[in-house]
């Protein structure tokens, strides 16, 4: 019954993606066309026709708003090595992917069935498609990463629990060239969901004929020992890693095959990092045009966000959104709008709120642990808070005060935990403290039962300004229902050091989950040691009970709900058990959230165009990449 | 003249092993290592690590082994010219450092230099009319150079000239240069952008170089043979000029040594700011992300760049001053 | 007649009185010792002098610029100085904030109000300040910050704990600069030998690695205080050697001086040699190193906020204040908030000029 229902709505998606493909099968004159320059080189007979390098049936994309012309350098900015985060979310290809309204769709994956009760997948990749340098791609590649890079110990010594949620190896079959079949032990309710996201791409950066020769089991020993010369590693798996670690793979090396719209020409992180189109890319536009439309994507270093914000300003950036988010940004950019270099668009934040108080369920001291576990508090805690204060200082009034509950966007929205406790109400916190038994003194202080005074600390992150501010009014807020509040601003490795031994009283954290509350639970319950409400239960949790702290009774029942969805297949049926998890939320209020900030803008010139009207903010959806930047076109300035 | 050379050579060594070995406690003395540095980078980004990646990437940048053995293992390698791996950016240090060690040196002797133009006149100006309002205006524009913390005034330079002139000030060349090989044009690129780093880290040291001008200056004036030169009715510019200045002048070789780094560290700040190639932004991404082997070979670099200058500088006291040539054998 | 007058004033005149006649030569020297007085009054009467408390917000006052001070009234007749009532307005659209002055209303600026209470040098309470206005009128004479903080009652608590680094900075400096410049002078040997290795050592240290280093290591539970303390400590670890050398050279030039053998000679202690003869020969240079030692520590403190480094809030010195305007957005739209730029700017040029101005007075013949 289930597997029917995931055929069904696979079926769904794929008669969808044929409809747009539609238009122009039939039409047996039509022909493709390719961008100039690489005409020019086919002329030159450097490279094959455009025909034979894209797939008999290419996919289709419809483009935003009109289809595009040839040419343009897209430019951007970038930070480094460690912001290479930036260029893999213009180049998204997993096998199948987010829609701009983050539902799955079709890549390069073409169809899929589920069957066994979501046990098993049989994924149809479309025909024909080729790597950057005219190799075809085929399942061997995907079963190069399943049979070579996960099974090997020396690589990775164990299965991402993304891959399945019990961290054990699917059984891989190969139906033909470009069918495969998953098989898992368990059902595994989030695999397509999870392939979707940018760890997915694990899947299509595994180019087998060209990592092959980094590989032990292929390479003759004697070249492989030459390369690890040459680059100076010490081991293969070491030399391995390296050449196909999907952080920066894509980005460091001219030879690298990819399967991306734009592959590296001039590699990072040089000054100027270029990549430029992949003359092998599989996907055209209605009118038989191959994408993409524009020739380069350049990302110039840049050693800090202020000179990023600064050259947006100065119109130097044709579309971007990383480094030019945050109030403080976005107020300038909106106010330099008028000199006509650029127009923004908004992009929301899929966190459910900006910043959120985390109370520390694990706390050391037995006194404080006891406080901070109990819900009477967390309560009070949120009606002391005067979340208008807020949104008008660090907002401007734009955002919305509610709780860290998924959004109104979200298939898992609930109204009633949104509102949840949010009134500014003293009266009804200090009542409630009181009935705690956390009595004011004559200071107008308050005390512990055991007679020591009652001291927070709020632990925040000092990167990123507001969220200083925002601890700060918290803390004032508090001091006026007699709680002494200090703000700890840290760095952020040393916050996460004193988090992770959770070591905090209260932690103050993003949302993150607000619309893909099943891939990111870690606010609903403790999921992992970045809930910093419990950080050791989510320990207790990952490590299947092995490592950190048995958690109470209600706690575990959450857990033991997750874990069903996991193994669901059913999106209805998630949403009823994730529903429980919600409600279990709204009773207990494990965390108190402020409010949600109001959209950040990407930056974009004036000639780019087909980009799209609003977009999300999010890790699992890599924007602006589900909006298909292939299609973006620039004209003339 | 050699023996005293010699001799400031073997001291050096000394220094410099001393300076390798602080420089790894200093990195290290912060809590965590790279990969805290890098996970909470990546946390910050919405991105999650787990544990087993954070155990493999452990073994892979060697940070299992204790701090002694990595030390011993980069010095080694050190003197075998090989500077190690940077962790951060995933390339050999030497890739990445060669071309802005170039660029600093290069703004640095710019800065120096722009710096003795500027002073050196002011210094004599103000000696000579000693409490003049002009001295006092000319002292003035110095000090606030002084005063003025660079990466603010850069900050502002660079607001003012994109939103006034539209002009980008940032970087030291052009996007079309600064992939190209080097060329007469690009050499002119660079000088077209040079002037406002070396601006902004020049004035906050021309104040420090007018008062030891202008101090040497006024001793020398006082001095018999300046009276006697006088007396005899040399025309007072050639009598300054000729005499009192060249003997002020002489300290601020000796001043090579010590001002490079200053002028480093200064320009490391404004780099920042200012998206300079050099090696200011990526020792300081270095020291925060706690890329071992790169800040270290950083700072190793930058402080033999020191003790260099400071050994060019007694170098040339000694040549010049043959009294000190003297006090040095003594010493020993 | 007239100048042998002055030249006998001059042959009677003590030291000291000779010292400060030079001294008042020198113009912007005057200038300078005006201003560095001017600043420690107000750093230490910060409490007093703040028309609002440093962290008070008023949330409808956010990034408000300088309130306007009007002397004439709306029939042009004047009045004592006096502020209108401003309200906020955040253009939807633009998101701007404007500021609309109410027409009509007259708020005098008076002295000697009653307003956010303190603890003034934790010792007693009040909440007597030198000016302000009744409410709703509010006065901001530079400003207020992103929180709706009071910038002109900022800049005077920042200058308190930014002064104040510099003089505990300094003077540790000077303890560590005396204690082995002097060993390293007087002993001489290889204790001279290891001392100036070390002053070698920390010069060619370029010093931002050091700063960084040191200031990450310490302990992220460490009280605000008590990193105040640490940062001190941090910047006069590097600054020490410069008080060290000069210390050194002038008592290797002094040691074999006559009125040292002849202390010697006449049974004195090293002690007595170092702390009755040595030190009182070179005091006045001392004063003057460290006089321009201070205004270093200032620029260091800043460069260490900007590095993010330093203090942190809710610590409020000059660097953090400057490190929340260092932004570009600020420069554009809310240029006010630079103004603790213009404190920096004092109080180094004054401990500059004064520190010129005592060295060309206390040594006038030599140098």
């Amino acid at each position: 019954m289930r597997a029917m229902v995931g055929v069904r709505c696979a079926a769904a998606l794929v008669s969808a993606a044929l409809i747009c493909l539609g238009g122009f099968l039939g039409d047996q004159a039509f022909c493709f066309n390719e961008a100039p320059m690489l005409a020019k080189l086919v002329k030159e007979g450097k490279l094959p026709p455009v025909d034979k390098r894209l797939p008999a049936q290419p996919v289709v994309i419809k483009p935003n708003e009109k289809p595009g012309v040839y040419g343009g350098v897209w430019r951007r900015a970038y930070t480094g090595m460690g912001d290479l985060v930036g260029a893999r979310r213009v180049v998204y290809e997993p096998l199948v992917r987010w829609s701009p309204d983050y539902k799955i769709l079709p890549n390069l994956a073409e169809k899929w069935e589920i069957s066994d009760e979501g046990r098993a997948f049989t994924l149809h990749l479309v025909k024909g498609v080729r790597w950057s340098d005219g190799e075809p791609f085929t399942v061997e590649d995907i079963i190069f990463y399943f049979d070579d890079v996960l099974a090997d110990k020396e690589l990775t010594p164990s299965i991402p629990k993304w891959i399945s949620p019990e961290g054990k190896m699917p059984k891989v079959t190969k139906v033909d060239d470009h069918t495969i079949k998953l098989e898992f032990e368990e059902p595994n309710g989030l695999f397509l969901q999870q392939l979707a996201c940018p760890h997915g791409m694990e899947l299509t950066t595994k180019p087998k004929h060209y990592l092959k020769k980094f590989h032990k089991k292929y390479a003759k020993p004697e070249e492989l020992d030459a390369i690890l010369k040459q680059k100076n590693v010490s081991s293969w798996a070491k030399l391995f890693q390296d050449e196909s670690s999907l952080r920066y793979c894509l980005f460091v090396s001219k030879e690298m095959p990819s399967l991306c719209a734009w592959v590296t020409t001039v590699p990072a992180p040089s000054k100027r990092f270029v990549m430029e189109r992949n003359p092998y890319y599989w996907k055209v536009d209605t009118n038989g045009n191959q994408l993409p439309y524009i020739d380069s994507v350049v990302h110039e270093l840049q050693a800090e966000a202020q000179t990023i914000l600064l050259k947006a300003i100065a119109g130097e950036i044709d579309m971007q959104g990383r480094h030019l988010g945050g109030m403080q940004k976005s107020v300038l950019l909106v106010a330099s709008m008028g000199q006509g270099n650029y127009r923004l668009v908004p992009k929301t934040a899929t966190a459910s709120v900006g910043l959120l108080l985390a109370p520390n369920l694990n706390h050391q001291d037995p006194a404080m642990r006891k406080i901070l576990s109990d819900a009477r508090f967390r309560i009070a805690l949120s009606h002391a808070l005067n979340r208008e204060e807020i949104n008008k200082i660090v907002y401007r009034g734009k955002g919305l005060p509610r709780q860290a509950a998924p959004l109104k966007e979200s298939e898992y929205y609930s109204a009633s935990y949104e509102k949840a406790y949010i009134t500014y109400d003293k009266a009804k916190a200090e009542a409630l403290l009181d009935d705690m038994g956390l009595k004011k003194g004559s200071d107008g202080k308050r005390a512990r039962a055991d007679g020591q005074p009652l001291r927070l600390t709020l632990d925040v992150t000092a990167a990123i300004e507001n969220w200083v501010d925002q601890a700060e009014i918290v803390a004032s807020n508090l001091g006026a229902i007699g709680i002494d509040t200090e703000v700890k601003a840290e760095t952020r490795d040393l916050f996460r050091q004193r988090i992770q031994s959770a070591a905090h009283d209260i932690a103050l954290w993003p949302g993150d989950g607000g619309m893909e509350c099943l891939l990111e639970p870690r606010w609903y319950f403790p999921f992992s040691t970045e809930s910093l409400q419990a950080p050791l239960y989510g320990k207790w949790y990952q490590t299947g009970g092995k490592q950190g702290e048995e958690p109470p009774a209600e706690i575990k029942e959450l857990m033991n709900i997750y874990n069903e969805i996991l193994v669901t297949v059913s999106d209805q049926k998630q949403k009823e058990l994730f529903a429980k998890i919600i409600a279990a939320n709204e009773k207990h209020l494990w965390v108190v959230g402020l409010v949600h900030d109001p959209p950040d803008y990407y930056v974009v010139a004036p000639n780019m165009h087909n980009v799209p009207k609003q977009d999300f903010q999010s890790w699992t959806y890599p924007n602006p990449g589900p909006a298909n930047p292939e299609q973006f076109f620039m004209t003339k300035k | 003249m050699l023996t005293y050379i010699i001799r400031r050579i073997f001291i050096m060594i000394p220094t410099l092993i001393a300076i390798s070995v602080i420089s790894f406690i200093i990195i290290e003395l912060p809590p965590g290592d790279f990969l805290t540095a890098y996970t909470a980078e990546l946390s910050m980004s919405g991105e999650a690590i787990d544990q087993v990646e954070l155990e493999s990437l452990k073994k892979r940048f060697g940070l299992d082994e204790p701090l002694y053995m990595r030390y011993l293992l980069w010095a080694w390698n050190f003197l075998h010219g090989d500077f190690g791996h940077s962790f951060e950016w995933n390339k050999p240090v030497r890739d990445l450092i060669g071309e802005r060690l170039a660029m600093s040196v290069t703004i640095s002797t710019c800065t120096l230099l722009f710096t003795w133009l500027v002073s050196v006149p002011i210094g004599i100006y103000s000696a000579v009319r000693q409490y003049s309002w002009v001295d006092h205006f000319l002292t003035f524009i110095g000090f606030i150079g002084l005063a003025t913390p660079n990466f603010l005034f850069a900050l502002v330079l660079l607001w003012v000239s994109y939103a006034y002139l539209g002009m980008n000030v940032g970087g030291l060349f052009s996007p079309e240069y600064s992939e190209a090989p080097w060329d007469l044009a690009k050499v002119l690129d660079l000088l077209k952008h040079l002037w406002i780093p070396v601006v902004i880290v020049g004035t906050a040291h021309t104040a420090k170089f007018i008062r030891i001008i202008r101090g040497n200056l006024l001793d020398e004036l006082k001095k018999p043979y300046v009276t006697t030169a006088r007396a005899k009715g040399l025309p007072e510019t050639r009598l300054i000029l000729k005499y009192p200045v060249r003997v002020a002048i002489n300290p601020l070789v000796s001043t090579i040594g010590w001002t490079l780094p200053e002028l480093i560290s200064g320009i490391a700040i404004t780099a920042v700011v200012l998206n300079l190639p050099t090696t200011g932004p990526l020792l300081l991404r270095a020291l925060m992300s706690q890329d071992m082997q790169l800040a270290g070979t950083f700072i190793m670099f930058l402080s033999a760049l020191t003790v260099l200058g400071t050994l060019i500088s007694d170098i040339l006291l000694a040549w010049v001053d043959p009294r000190i040539r003297y006090e040095a054998r003594e010493v020993k | 007649m007239e100048e042998s007058r002055e030249a006998q004033k001059y042959l009677d005149a003590s030291t000291r009185q000779l010292i400060w006649w030079r001294y008042k030569k020198h113009a912007l020297a005057m200038i300078g010792l005006y201003l560095i007085v001017g600043l420690y009054v107000f750093s230490m009467f910060c409490e007093f002098l703040a028309p609002y408390s440093k962290d008070t917000r008023h949330f409808d006052m956010t990034y408000a610029s300088p309130t306007k001070i009007r002397l004439f009234d709306d029939e042009g007749k004047l009045k004592r100085p006096f502020v209108r009532e401003v309200k906020m307005d955040v253009d939807l659209k633009t998101q701007q904030i404007r500021y609309l002055e109410v027409a009509g209303t007259h708020y005098p600026i008076r002295l000697f109000v009653r307003g956010d209470s303190y603890e003034f040098w934790s010792l007693w309470e009040g909440n007597l300040h030198l000016f302000g206005v009744d409410a709703p009128g509010r006065l901001f004479l530079f400003g207020t910050d992103r929180m709706g903080r009071d910038l002109f009652s900022r800049c005077l608590y920042g200058s308190r704990i930014s002064l104040s680094i510099g003089m505990f900075g300094v003077a540790l400096s000077l303890l560590l600069g005396l204690v082995l410049g002097g060993v390293s002078g007087y002993v001489g040997g290889w204790v001279d030998s290891l001392i100036q290795r070390t002053i070698e050592v920390i010069r060619c240290f370029p010093s931002i690695p050091l700063w960084m280093g040191l200031a990450a290591a310490m302990p992220p539970h460490w009280h605000a205080l008590k990193v105040y303390f640490m940062i001190t400590i941090i910047l006069s670890l590097v600054g020490w050697t410069d008080l060290a050398r000069m210390v050194r050279g002038k008592l290797i030039s002094l040691r074999e001086e006559e009125f040292v053998l002849a202390a010697r000679f006449a049974g004195a202690g090293h002690t007595r040699i170092i702390f009755r003869h040595l030190l009182p020969s070179f005091t006045s240079h001392i004063i003057v190193t460290v006089t321009l030692a201070i205004p270093h520590m200032v620029l260091a403190e800043t460069a260490l906020s900007f590095l993010g480094i330093g203090l942190r809030p809710p610590i409020t010195s000059l660097g953090t204040l400057l490190k929340e305007a260092q932004n570009v957005t600020t420069i554009a739209l809310y240029p006010w908030l630079l103004i603790p730029v213009a404190f920096v700017i004092a109080t180094v040029l004054a401990f500059n000029f004064v520190g010129d101005g005592l060295r060309d007075a206390v040594d006038p013949y030599s140098r």
